[in-house]
């Protein structure tokens, strides 16, 4: 028991990560068994290999979560950007999510430039640049160089978007 | 056609100009990738795949070949300056390398690296040009069993060897062979993991996935774990040359390397890792020097930095050879052969004999190219490490939505993306390797495919997976990988017991 209140506070978010992968092997599982077989499909069909996998994917997770009570925790990994704190900044995540995030709505209705800009600024932000005309400028011409170069240069294509007849 | 004559050939076609604009551009990209922090040589040519929808084949795979060398000796330019290597394979260079640039010996340091990776690049090559055709031809007499047991051990080496610990390693390889699973199964026709949705019946995109959870999974945990430290970089006296001395104390070392790197790069072992430390640790045991370990000898640089190319040149010849990609970026260039529709594997040299040859050309062009471009330039280079963390790491973060889009310009990818690098935060957050998952996915639909032809023949008798002798020994060779660990645990426990090990 002593044991168990000691993992409680550092371990509880891993062993939530153990439960999530348990639970990808569920539906892993139940995919599988519920799968719509096309006839004729032979004595080794499609559910085969997903049944095998799922099983895999459940012995993993109960692997992990005894690794984790047996209190070998997983190390944070280090980044090249800089050193790597304990705490979780919210603030910071959810400024670089959400940056993300309207990257799919804008893609298509605003177009490369404007949805690239918007990210870069936002992240670039996030992670400290402050000066916000500086920041903006280089994110436009980052999306810009970025455009034309796939565009013009290499014939791969990106939506213009608002800025279509201009560019 | 003998394979003389094949590379022969090979080197007419890549040795257009076109071509080695691409090659240039290559080198200078994989350079810059890996001088630069946060991109590794897996995730450039990823970034770089949607190009391959308007450029011809042989062209491509030059630019890739350039920037899979390219990004080595760029590694190895920041972790003898800055001492933060960049990727696994520069560990060991950071150790010896920075250690001789604080005693002002940068330019030594950084010429024994790349003149090592030439010589070792160049080697390797040559052995591949050859070993992987007679492996492709043995590779012939294969059975969809004996495949199916390859990749077996391709999994366990992959998964157990890479990260802190054997579980975490399985943890990602069971996330990447279920993305693998996802969409319509090429055989039978059912869907599998779509939920319904019309446009997972394709399956997830490959490089949407490799580009998120390398990038935009860093970009989060950067976000939420980081804090922005400056970096002090080294500055170079001089220019990058060798003494005398230093090249009689250096060439057996990069030949040693070589002879260390390569074949660790052919079997699964895992990555760059294993082969530069014993590189490192061989050269430390051989010097007469020993008291320079450790303070900056020139052999601990020389030595795996050799070992790291030959391994990356070495990784090549299963791909090739079986198409079994044993490292994330080889994993990548299988993706780039699978957009050409181009099969890699045993039946490669006789199908798309001109491709393979003008790669394999390819990779001793942008070698030279390397050598010739680098040593002079290294100084621009370091400019590059002066860009401010922040608009380096935003650029790369707007650059991987690109790539996770544009491969079929589908918003659906883009869900997909943010949903991986949400896994990819989690993975750095739990200490949970990313290579293997690539692998995985990867290799599922391919290690499913020869499951089911071995049981077809057989219908269905599970005997048939290991009825022939290769298929036998490899699942000798995947139990000794799987409890080898195990047994060195209770040696290591049976050792603590000894009563002479208690006193502290």
């Amino acid at each position: 028991m002593l044991k168990l209140k000691k993992l409680k506070k550092e371990a509880v978010g891993e062993l939530a990560f153990a439960g999530s992968l348990l639970l990808l092997g569920v539906v892993v599982l139940i995919d599988a068994k519920n799968m719509l077989v096309p006839p004729g499909s032979g004595s080794v069909g499609p559910q085969v290999f997903p049944t095998i996998i799922g099983i895999f994917i459940v012995l993993v997770a109960i692997g992990l979560a005894i690794e984790i009570f047996r209190g070998n925790l997983g190390q944070p990994e280090g980044t090249e950007f800089g050193e790597i704190h304990a705490k979780t900044d919210w603030k910071t995540l959810g400024i670089v999510t959400g940056s993300i995030l309207t990257y799919p709505f804008l893609i298509e209705s605003a177009g490369f430039v404007v949805a690239s800009t918007v990210v870069f600024f936002g992240v670039g932000f996030a992670y400290g640049a402050r000066k916000f005309i500086k920041n903006f400028l280089i994110a436009l011409i980052f999306a810009l160089v970025v455009y034309l170069t796939f565009t013009k240069l290499l014939n791969v294509s990106l939506p213009a978007g608002i800025l279509k007849g201009i560019l | 056609m003998s394979n003389v004559e094949s590379l022969l050939q090979g080197f007419a076609s890549a040795l257009t100009l076109t071509n080695l604009m691409f090659g240039l551009f290559g080198t200078i990209l994989g350079t810059l990738v890996g001088v630069l922090p946060g991109i590794g040589p897996a995730l450039a040519i990823a970034l770089l795949l949607p190009i391959t929808y308007s450029v011809n084949p042989a062209s491509a795979l030059i630019m890739f070949a350039a920037i899979y060398y390219g990004a080595m000796y760029g590694g190895s330019t920041t972790s003898i300056l800055l001492n933060t290597p960049g990727e696994s394979g520069s560990v060991i260079t950071a150790l010896e390398g920075h250690q001789m640039a604080k005693r002002g010996r940068a330019g030594a340091a950084l010429a024994t690296a790349a003149i090592g990776s030439f010589v070792a690049g160049t080697i390797a090559t040559a052995v591949l040009a050859f070993a992987a055709p007679s492996l492709a031809n043995l590779a012939f007499e294969v059975t969809a069993a004996d495949y199916f047991a390859l990749m077996l051990v391709a999994f366990m080496t992959v998964g157990s060897l890479l990260g802190s610990s054997m579980i975490r390693g399985m943890v990602s390889l069971s996330v990447g062979l279920a993305l693998g699973l996802v969409g319509s199964d090429l055989q039978s026709g059912a869907t599998r993991l779509t939920f319904g949705n019309v446009h997972a019946i394709d399956g997830i995109e490959t490089v949407t996935v490799i580009v998120s959870i390398f990038a935009l999974g860093e970009a989060l945990y950067i976000a939420a774990r980081a804090k922005e430290s400056g970096w002090s970089i080294i500055n170079m006296q001089g220019k990058a040359l060798m003494t005398k001395d230093d090249i009689r104390r250096s060439w057996k070392p990069w030949l040693r390397g070589t002879a260390i790197g390569f074949p660790l790069g052919v079997i699964p072992a895992g990555g760059s890792e294993v082969p530069t430390f014993l590189s490192y640790s061989v050269e430390k045991n051989l010097s007469k020097n020993k008291e320079e370990f450790g303070k900056g000898a020139i052999e601990g640089v020389a030595g795996p930095e050799a070992a790291n190319n030959a391994n990356a040149a070495g990784a090549l010849v299963p791909l090739l050879a079986l198409g079994l990609p044993t490292s994330a970026t080889a994993a990548v260039i299988l993706v780039a052969f699978q957009t050409y529709n181009i099969q890699a594997g045993p039946l490669l040299f006789t199908t798309n004999p001109d491709v393979v040859w003008t790669l394999i050309a390819a990779l001793f062009i942008g070698n030279t190219l390397l050598l010739v471009l680098n040593l002079p330039f290294v100084k621009v280079w370091v400019k590059l490490l002066h860009i401010p963390k922040p608009y380096l790491f935003a650029g790369i973060t707007t650059f991987a939505l690109m790539g996770a889009y544009v491969a079929n310009n589908a918003i659906f990818d883009l869900w997909i993306a943010l949903g991986v690098a949400v896994v990819g935060y989690l993975f750095r957050r739990f200490g949970v390797p990313i290579t293997p998952l690539i692998i995985g996915m990867i290799l599922s639909p391919l290690a499913e495919l020869q499951m089911r032809r071995a049981l077809q023949i057989s219908a269905g008798d599970v005997s048939a997976l290991y009825a022939t002798p290769l298929s036998k020994s490899l699942y000798i060779v995947l139990a000794i990988i799987v409890f080898t660990p195990f047994i060195w645990r209770a040696i290591k426990k049976r050792d603590i017991k000894w009563p002479v090990n208690k006193q502290k």
